[in-house]
């Protein structure tokens, strides 16, 4: 029969484990909240759903409505980048890796998403090259970008 | 000997255009993979003398790809396999081919493509996509992998209504003297393939995916033809006296359904395929006269599989896999008057558990063991004792241990 002391220290424990799994969750749903979309100012779309960033990010929409090829960034952020692909691609970072290294080796795309060090690069990117799309915190607003509203 | 100069003219063609400085200046991605291992069973060797051990077990690719202007984009992946007496450490065209895009619902291929067989069969040499080293191989047969892997010709592919993607392709099949496939003949009839026709392969498949969030089905069929020279062996049980020359004109077709259920770290998969061939073999007799034979394979294969990501560094995996010569004689009463071997050649079950180690994003180790019963998945020729007799035993266990590279 565990002693007292044993349980309240057990208690106070998964307490606070609580507690930081909540935090993290509630860091992780915040975060996914502070990014935004954006493209390419000529790329022929205004808003999205949940389900067409998933396509677009799948790599199952390669081409937009006036025939530029699609060119997915993402930020070499961990914390964004898992944010972003938990809230629309529903895969873990890994998940997310294999699932395009799959398509590399099976000879499916050359799209594979390029990754950049910080936003700025990856906004200078996307404003110099039709058809590209990635995501970013929203604390800055870019200038030169279009900003894809999320339905 | 066609083949090897289509593959030689196409390789140096995309040597010279990737080596273009416009190439080059527009983002050539390179990627490959270099892995060895080691198998050891305990009874029966398993493509390798593996009995006694052996590393005779490397794979190396390299892929190369290039996006040009107008939607044209080009690659090609180089590989070279040693697995006992297959691949040799030959460099062949893995896959190579030009890719136009029209539409999200349209896009054009020719070259060398992959063929869409079950789930896995595009990415069955690159094993850092899995946790398994061998994938169950009643579906995914090692020793038939160069005329499963690709075939020379044109195809069209595209994503439809959301959640549907397709591939038709037509070309011809890799079927050579030195392939399994031509391994495999010899094995059951104890000859051996001196030459070889192929002639044409039609491949589809069908794919619908997130139904129902992380579900992915799949239909993937194909019909080939080929024919194949061959000189018997004295002891052979279709040997006769004044004659060892012969022909088979091969034809058949082969289709699979699949189901892979993602959910979290959980992947869950499970596939059945049919190959079903056709082989009438005409012997040369003394004075022009022929004597016609005819096999045929009508081979069952399914699998359930189930892996887990524990860590960011360590899968297991486990599946069942079973595998019937003839679905309609699945205890081999006819498979041992029909082909050369016991009758537990007519099955083979393996029940695999696998461990893989993400060392790193760029290294991998992967342990596993199969426990066997049942001899159809191995080589009867890699089988035989001194005196030329076969040397199997029905229940059998592989250890197999492999380090991947990749970059």
């Amino acid at each position: 029969m565990p002693r007292k002391g044993h349980i309240k220290r057990f208690i106070i424990l998964f307490g606070l484990f609580g507690i930081f799994i909540t935090n993290s969750l509630f860091f992780i749903a915040q975060a996914a909240d502070d990014i935004i979309l954006i493209t390419h100012v000529d790329t022929p779309v205004d808003k999205l759903n949940t389900a067409d960033i998933k396509r677009l990010f799948e790599g199952k929409i390669r081409m937009w409505k006036n025939g530029d090829l699609v060119v997915l960034v993402q930020l070499k952020d961990d914390i964004i980048q898992e944010s972003f692909l938990k809230k629309y691609i529903r895969k873990s970072p890994s998940q997310f890796q294999n699932y395009w290294k799959n398509k590399m080796f099976q000879g499916e795309t050359h799209n594979f998403p390029r990754r950049f060090h910080n936003k700025t690069q990856l906004i200078n990117f996307i404003k110099k090259t039709k058809g590209a799309i990635g995501y970013i915190p929203s604390e800055t607003i870019p200038e030169g970008v279009k900003i894809i509203k999320v339905d | 000997m066609k083949k090897r100069i289509f593959e030689k003219l196409l390789l140096i063609l995309l040597l010279i255009i990737f080596g273009q400085q416009e190439v080059l200046a527009s983002e050539t991605l390179i990627n490959g993979f270099v892995s060895q291992g080691y198998i050891k069973t305990d009874n029966n060797n398993m493509y390798t003398n593996s009995e006694n051990g052996s590393f005779e077990f490397s794979e190396t690719g390299i892929r190369f790809s290039t996006q040009l202007p107008d939607r044209l984009r080009i690659g090609m992946q180089l590989f070279a396999r040693d697995l006992g007496d297959l691949g040799n450490n030959e460099i062949t065209i893995d896959w190579a081919f030009a890719d136009y895009l029209f539409t999200n619902e349209l896009g054009v291929r020719a070259g060398i493509l992959k063929i869409p067989h079950g789930l896995y069969n595009e990415i069955r040499d690159t094993d850092m996509l899995r946790a398994s080293i061998f994938l169950p191989m009643g579906l995914y047969n090692e020793a038939w992998r160069d005329t499963f892997v690709s075939l020379k010709g044109i195809g069209i592919y595209g994503d439809l209504l959301n959640h549907c993607s397709y591939k038709f392709q037509v070309g011809i099949p890799s079927v050579s003297p030195e392939s399994g496939m031509a391994k495999s003949f010899s094995s059951f009839t104890n000859s051996k393939v001196t030459d070889t026709n192929p002639e044409s392969y039609y491949t589809a498949s069908i794919q619908l995916y997130d139904i129902v969030e992380g579900l992915k089905l799949g239909f993937a069929g194909g019909k080939f033809n080929f024919a194949m020279n061959f000189i018997i062996n004295e002891n052979s049980a279709i040997s006769l006296p004044g004659t060892n020359t012969g022909h088979i004109d091969g034809d058949g077709y082969v289709w699979t359904t699949s189901a892979e259920y993602i959910y979290n770290n959980i992947t869950f998969s499970t596939e059945y395929g049919r190959f079903v061939f056709d082989l009438p073999i005409t012997i040369d007799l003394q004075d022009t006269d022929k004597l016609q034979l005819f096999r045929s394979v009508n081979m069952e294969t399914y699998y359930v599989n189930l892996s887990y990501r524990m860590t960011e560094w360590f899968e297991a995996g486990i599946y069942y896999s079973v595998t019937y010569n003839d679905k309609d004689d699945k205890k081999g009463k006819e498979y041992i008057h029909k082909f050369l071997g016991k009758r537990y050649s007519a099955w083979a079950k393996d029940v695999c558990i696998s461990a893989r180690f993400d060392i790193n994003s760029n290294w991998v180790l992967k342990m596993e063991t199969h426990i066997n019963d049942g001899t159809n998945s191995i080589f009867n020729a890699d089988n035989m004792n001194d005196a030329g007799e076969l040397n199997l035993n029905r229940r059998w266990t592989a250890y197999i241990v492999k380090v991947s590279y990749n970059f």
